[in-house]
């Protein structure tokens, strides 16, 4: 059970890695993704 | 589209932060509204013909097409203007080629920002860029084309009941129209029915078929408050297409815009988790005011390892649109360093904390197991959209038809 917790710990950890920085790159090397909403077209 | 200086004869080219013609040869200034010389071909276009529908008339623009000898240049250029050399190359023999109809546009929105300006912000939003290459952030761009995109404007009367399910317990719901029905509190699954009503003045959908749809739907959106009645003299020095699809075939992607949209609004006005939407039931009436409207974007082409980007950006609001190349190993040695510092917390806080609660029993340890597991699907969820986001931009960017819709005009 404990060796299972820690390997969850770890794919959490590793996870975790992978959101953070995914967020970063899209913060930092992509631009324009926020669309118009209906207002613009009103 | 060229327009001759009434000074010196040569090109003029609007000037998006004096909001006049400007003329680089002599430096003088020619304000539109009284460019009276030009009034002629302004209103060029005595042939009227009917379009699609049977009420409206548009106005045809007449402009004879050249061909130049020297840069195979096509030259847009009015009935009434005589020209006897090549804007773009200077070459004095000029071939006639044919005389070719136009559809006028009722509306237009001039560039607002200059093509100095659309660069700053590339080379701005380049600098702060954690992630982009350093060799990248030297760029220097090949061509940058100030490019008119034709676009259909739609009025649509656009109503819907739509029903969202989302996973939460509670909702918090307000509605410009205050009224809505459904909601259950208790199951773990949702309900909430919204009734959505909007009347679409400016509906806009990019009417030419060379420009993928993506592109011109992220650099929206534009703000049709400033528009302006078409004037030939805002296209000077910049180039513009043409319609290539009907004003009735675009009908289709105008409706699914919509349907999008209000979808979207309703699932924003929804509080909870895991919102989608599960029934929809649209009504609308399309308005006979369809407009024709030229608006306005810069697109820069750089290179970078041999390979083409292309970038958007909005010629009115500056909304830059594209996706930069990653600095792959910035981005393993920061994965690292987080990772090492996550394993850190969890060795010497998380760890010591489950020492604790093992001596609570098995059973408490098994449901922490539960839900890291379950953490573990949501991180990994929320990585992978983002990354797809990235991914669809950085394709679009790179792809070789944005590019050919960029550069398959002549330089000037």
């Amino acid at each position: 059970m404990k060796l299972i917790l820690v390997l969850l710990l770890l794919a959490n950890a590793a996870a975790l890695t992978c959101t953070i920085m995914t967020k970063w790159i899209c913060k930092s090397n992509l631009s324009g993704t926020e669309m118009g909403d209906t207002h613009d077209y009103i | 589209m060229v327009i001759k200086c009434p000074n010196c004869g040569a090109s003029l080219e609007y000037d998006p932060s004096e909001k006049d013609l400007f003329c680089e040869h002599c430096g003088s200034f020619v304000n539109i509204e009284q460019d009276e010389d030009n009034e002629d071909y302004k209103t060029a276009g005595a042939d009227r013909s009917v379009f699609d529908q049977a009420d409206i008339v548009r106005e045809i623009l007449e402009t004879n097409v050249y061909k130049c000898t020297s840069c195979g240049a096509e030259l847009n250029i009015n009935g009434k203007e005589t020209s006897s050399f090549c804007a773009y190359c200077g070459q004095p023999t000029i071939v006639f080629d044919r005389v070719d109809g136009i559809l006028k546009p009722d509306v237009i929105i001039p560039f607002e920002i200059t093509k100095g300006k659309a660069e700053d912000i590339l080379r701005t939003k380049f600098q702060k860029g954690f992630f982009i290459p350093k060799a990248f952030k030297k760029f220097t761009v090949d061509r940058i084309s100030g490019i008119y995109i034709p676009y259909w404007l739609y009025e649509l009367e656009y109503s819907d009941f739509i029903t969202v399910e989302y996973s939460k317990s509670k909702a918090s719901f307000a509605s410009s129209y205050g009224r809505w029905s459904g909601g259950s509190s208790n199951s773990k699954k949702s309900y909430q029915s919204i009734p959505m009503h909007r009347e679409f003045k400016n509906l806009a959908c990019d009417a030419s078929i060379d420009l993928n749809d993506n592109i011109s739907f992220m650099i929206e959106p534009y703000y049709f408050e400033l528009s302006k009645p078409f004037d030939i003299s805002y296209l000077s020095g910049y180039y513009s297409d043409r319609y290539d699809i009907s004003e009735a075939r675009m009908k289709a992607n105008a409706y699914k815009k919509a349907n999008t949209l209000v979808c979207q609004e309703a699932m924003d006005m929804v509080d909870g988790g895991g919102k989608k939407i599960i029934k929809s039931t649209p009504v609308y009436h399309w308005g006979t005011n369809t407009r024709y409207a030229y608006l306005p974007a810069y697109f820069m082409c750089l290179q970078y390892k041999g390979e083409p980007y292309t970038f958007a950006v909005n010629g009115q609001t500056g909304k830059l649109v594209g996706a930069m190349p990653l600095d792959q190993s910035k981005v393993i040695v920061t994965s690292l360093i987080i990772f090492a510092v996550i394993c850190l917390i969890i060795t010497f806080i998380v760890i010591p904390a489950l020492e604790m609660l093992e001596l609570l029993g098995d059973r408490l340890l098994f449901q922490f197991s539960f839900g890291l597991f379950v953490l573990l699907i949501v991180n990994a969820k929320i990585a992978y959209d983002s990354f797809m986001k990235y991914l669809e931009v950085f394709d679009l960017t790179k792809e070789r038809r944005v590019r050919r819709y960029a550069t398959k005009r002549q330089e000037k």
